[in-house]
């Protein structure tokens, strides 16, 4: 049962609250799609519900109720949207494999995609990594799901300290304490297995829908680019610091969501953005809600995703302005970046 | 001297094998790619990073804001397994035949050997339980806990990252902060090599509240424990539970 609500919590609800964005983009209105920005609207709402409460400090239990109403909000709208678009665009899926039946060498590399991506979740779930950091921010997720109180418990030791201003701004592992109240699992589990699963399936569902973009569907290079990019991942020990690393050690910390994520998924926005630039057709405003929900999805998983995620937004938006000659184009994102330029704010000046 | 925004790159590349990868695409890409989308995200958007990156005045700006300990998650917004991915797609699709699939085949071997396997990190260990934390710590916090209470106990040095992980219930007179180096008196004696001095161990242990201390079963302690008022508790999985009878602890 606890898993079942999990399943529905991690899959169900993001996929439903996608239809928020479903028709911004014709092409863009395929299952991962709607379940990727799905999940990113939830997170920006969270990120915008929490903070302020967490300042107040409210209990626990009244953010679980005002987040669940949001959530509730944002199906009922998602639903009505769907109703008045009809069924046009949803399984755009069924094209891609149809498309591949032809070619055994395509479906062979397919298939060693999803071997590859089996092998890693299996690997999440049956091994523990002792990762230092997880005491901080597992614990955290802990000591709010048991206790009711946020950051005003000391993680290491339960004792009660100063408003912990820095990791307050971020409340990632809030969420998961979110996760484990409504589904009963232990926030540790939820943390530690539940999770990365999720997790990491969403990183490559991005780089899928970026490789789909670059490719068309292509029926050997898209899987190839796929190959490689697991297999870039799987030998990314090289550096304790990449973000390859970060994506199998520290799955369900908010900086490595932050790296494998939100980054790739702005890079997904930016791409669409230039390619229809490229064929001089509109940018629709959902497009900017989106990319505004990126943005603070980067400040819901890292004090430094503010200026992680507004870096990337200035250089790529400045350099599509100035290719494309349409400097109006950075007023949409000026806009995208006031909510992390004042949570930036707030934090140098209170933190 | 090496700047520190050259410094942090270096320790963000590791071997540096992985970033001559992805120079070679960047430089492969910006020859031969044409389509104005792709030569930004791949050439334009990662050479204003490098660029930006290495300004003296920009990375001394943002270390400042962000904490030049984690300037490194800059480099997260290079696009690298991206770019290198997507240079072998492409190279391959031009190669038809043997060539082609010869390319593949050294491109997942030079992965392979540049890079590491993250699995292979000693930290890595079989999960003992769905919590990913020592089957000691679900034992010991499941036998020390009061329904309805917290109860404080002092727990060895391998298992203090993990028992808040489990438990909020549990709380600890100190935690990861003295294994990163912060000192604690009471802490230093819990794991003094020679053996444990209940003289000493004692009144630090008594002042913090503690109702239980957790030893492993190897320690020697120096003293009898029931001549300070402690009792054996429980005894699991090589650690020994001792309830201090002096700390009162009201079971609601």
């Amino acid at each position: 049962m606890q898993i079942a609500i999990l399943g529905f919590l991690l899959l169900g609800v993001p996929l439903l609250a996608g239809g928020v964005f479903g028709n911004a983009c014709k092409s863009w209105d395929g299952v991962l799609f709607r379940w990727v920005s799905g999940q990113f609207l939830l997170w920006a709402g969270f990120e915008l519900i929490s903070v302020p409460m967490i300042l107040m400090e409210e209990s626990f239990t009244n953010l679980v109720r005002i987040f669940l109403l949001f959530t509730g909000c944002i199906i009922l709208l998602a639903l009505w949207l769907d109703i008045r678009r009809g069924r046009k665009g949803l399984w755009p899926l069924r094209g891609a494999a149809d498309r591949n039946k032809k070619d055994p060498l395509g479906i062979g590399l397919w298939c060693l995609v999803a071997a590859l991506l089996l092998v890693q979740l299996v690997l999440a779930w049956a091994l523990a990594y002792e990762e230092g950091d997880d005491a901080f921010y597992v614990s955290i997720s802990t000591v709010t799901a048991e206790a009711d109180t946020m950051y005003l418990r000391h993680p290491y030791t339960g004792g009660t300290t100063i408003f912990d201003m820095r990791h307050a701004l971020a409340p990632f592992p809030i969420w998961i304490s979110f996760l484990s109240r409504l589904s009963g699992m232990p926030a540790v589990t939820v943390a530690q297995i539940a999770l990365p699963m999720v997790l990491m399936v969403m990183s490559y569902g991005i780089y899928l829908l970026i490789g789909r973009r670059l490719f068309k569907r292509d029926s050997r290079k898209l899987p190839l680019f796929m190959v490689l990019l697991e297999c870039l991942v799987l030998f990314g020990g090289y550096s304790l610091y990449s973000a390859e690393n970060f994506l199998l050690v520290r799955t369900a910390q908010g900086k490595a969501v932050l790296a494998n994520i939100v980054v790739p998924f702005l890079f997904l926005l930016f791409y669409t953005l230039m390619e229809r630039l490229q064929d001089n057709k509109s940018v629709d405003a959902k497009h900017w809600l989106l990319t505004a929900c990126a943005m603070v999805t980067g400040c819901l998983c890292s004090t430094q995703g503010t200026q992680v995620a507004g870096m990337l937004l200035g250089i790529l938006g400045c350099c599509t302005a100035a290719a494309y000659r349409r400097w109006k184009l950075l007023l949409p994102m000026a806009g995208c970046a006031v909510i992390p330029g004042g949570l930036a704010a707030l934090y140098f000046l209170l933190g | 001297m090496r700047s520190f925004a050259l410094e942090t790159f270096v320790k963000y590349m590791g071997t540096g094998l992985m970033l001559i990868w992805f120079l070679l695409a960047l430089l492969y890409l910006f020859v031969y790619e044409k389509r104005k989308p792709r030569r930004i995200l791949f050439v334009y958007a990662p050479l204003v990073t490098l660029l930006l990156f290495f300004n003296p005045l920009f990375s001394r700006l943002l270390g400042a804001l962000m904490g030049e300990e984690v300037y490194f998650r800059t480099c997260w917004i290079l696009p690298v397994i991206m770019e290198i991915a997507y240079c072998v797609a492409e190279i391959a699709g031009r190669l038809k035949g043997r060539r082609g699939a010869a390319f593949v085949a050294a491109a997942f071997f030079t992965v392979m050997v540049s890079g590491k396997l993250v699995y292979v990190n000693p930290l890595y260990s079989l999960a003992e339980n769905s919590y990913h934390v020592p089957d000691s710590v679900v034992h010991i916090c499941d036998a020390i806990r009061v329904p309805g209470r917290e109860v404080m106990a002092a727990f060895p040095k391998e298992l203090l990252l993990y028992v808040r992980q489990y438990s909020a219930y549990v709380c600890m007179p100190y935690g990861r902060e003295v294994v990163m180096g912060v000192p604690d008196e009471f802490y230093e004696i819990m794991e003094e090599t020679d053996s444990v001095e209940l003289e000493r161990l004692v009144p630090l242990s008594r002042a913090a509240g503690c109702h239980f201390v957790i030893l492993s079963e190897d320690r020697e302690i120096d003293g009898a424990a029931a001549d300070y008022g402690w009792t054996i508790f429980a005894e699991l999985d090589g650690y020994i539970i001792y309830r201090d009878n002096e700390v009162e602890l009201v079971i609601p």
